[in-house]
């Protein structure tokens, strides 16, 4: 077997448990928020840690942030309304 | 042992370089603008779209997102490997392989909407699902095709890939998991 980072091993826990919680909200009150909310989490981890993007210029991780940010808030917005 | 990729803290060396991340930003921002035109397109047909959505399996899409995660992970097992000038390509056969069963799980599923007669043009709802869902399937494609030719470099034979490169085909790879964890919620979640 190959030899695993801990770290990523970590990461991947998260991703994983942050889907199967996406699987239960479905039906709560304000699940648009709570499902995209959730989505955003896992994107910022798969960026920052599989892509090493912690690792780049404050630029890169600031645009990243923002654009996937406005765009799930917007996402969030459409669908509630 | 691979060669070293330039400082990824400098502003135009992100880790995989430049080109690799605009290109991240540049598919994130066509792919969001689509999702919200398709949310907006919900809005005016919110029966059709809520009747059309309880045509699509959300255990399809969820397994499809472990698939995806898990693959993700061990491609960054393989970056790791890689810095560390260790044999890469068993953790990017386990990246392919979870690439592979997203493809078999994604064929299904478009199987039984052909069956049904759910195809491009059957409605808004479906135009949407085949374009965007279908726009995804070719970068994972691509991808796996990346993929396979970083495992074929890194072979005892041939030159290794530079470290730059080996990162970009990486962060492409990892970008198939940000474009469809924007697609899954949106399609198969909210009602």
């Amino acid at each position: 077997m190959t030899e695993k980072s801990p770290r990523h091993a970590v990461t991947l826990v998260l991703l994983l448990a942050l889907t199967a919680i996406t699987a239960v909200v479905g039906a709560s009150t304000h699940a648009a928020f709570i499902i995209l909310g959730l989505a955003m989490a896992k994107i910022l981890l798969v960026a920052f840690r599989f892509m090493d993007l912690r690792h780049a210029h404050l630029f890169w991780k600031y645009a990243f942030v923002l654009l996937s940010g406005c765009f799930l808030t917007a996402f969030a917005v459409l669908a509630a309304a | 042992m691979a060669e070293e990729s330039p400082p990824s803290s400098a502003i135009f060396y992100p880790p995989g370089g430049l080109l690799i991340w605009s290109l991240v930003l540049m598919e994130l921002f066509t792919f969001g603008i689509a999702i919200i035109t398709f949310l907006v397109s919900g809005r005016h047909e919110p029966a059709l779209f809520h009747e059309s959505r309880q045509h699509l399996n959300p255990l399809y899409a969820a397994t499809n997102t472990v698939f995806l995660l898990v693959s993700g992970y061990f491609m960054a097992n393989a970056v790791e490997r890689f810095r560390r000038g260790t044999d890469a390509r068993r953790p990017i056969y386990l990246a392919m392989t979870g690439g592979g069963l997203f493809l078999i799980l994604k064929t299904v599923e478009y199987r039984e909407k052909i069956q049904a007669g759910l195809v491009l043009g059957h409605d808004t709802f479906f135009t949407y699902y085949w374009l965007l869902t279908g726009f995804h399937l070719t970068h994972v494609l691509v991808g796996l095709v990346i993929l396979a030719f970083l495992a074929w470099r890194l072979r005892p034979s041939s030159r290794p890939p530079e470290a730059e490169d080996f990162e970009a085909g990486a962060v492409f790879w990892h970008m198939c998991d940000l474009i469809w964890l924007f697609l899954f919620p949106v399609f198969y979640l909210l009602s």
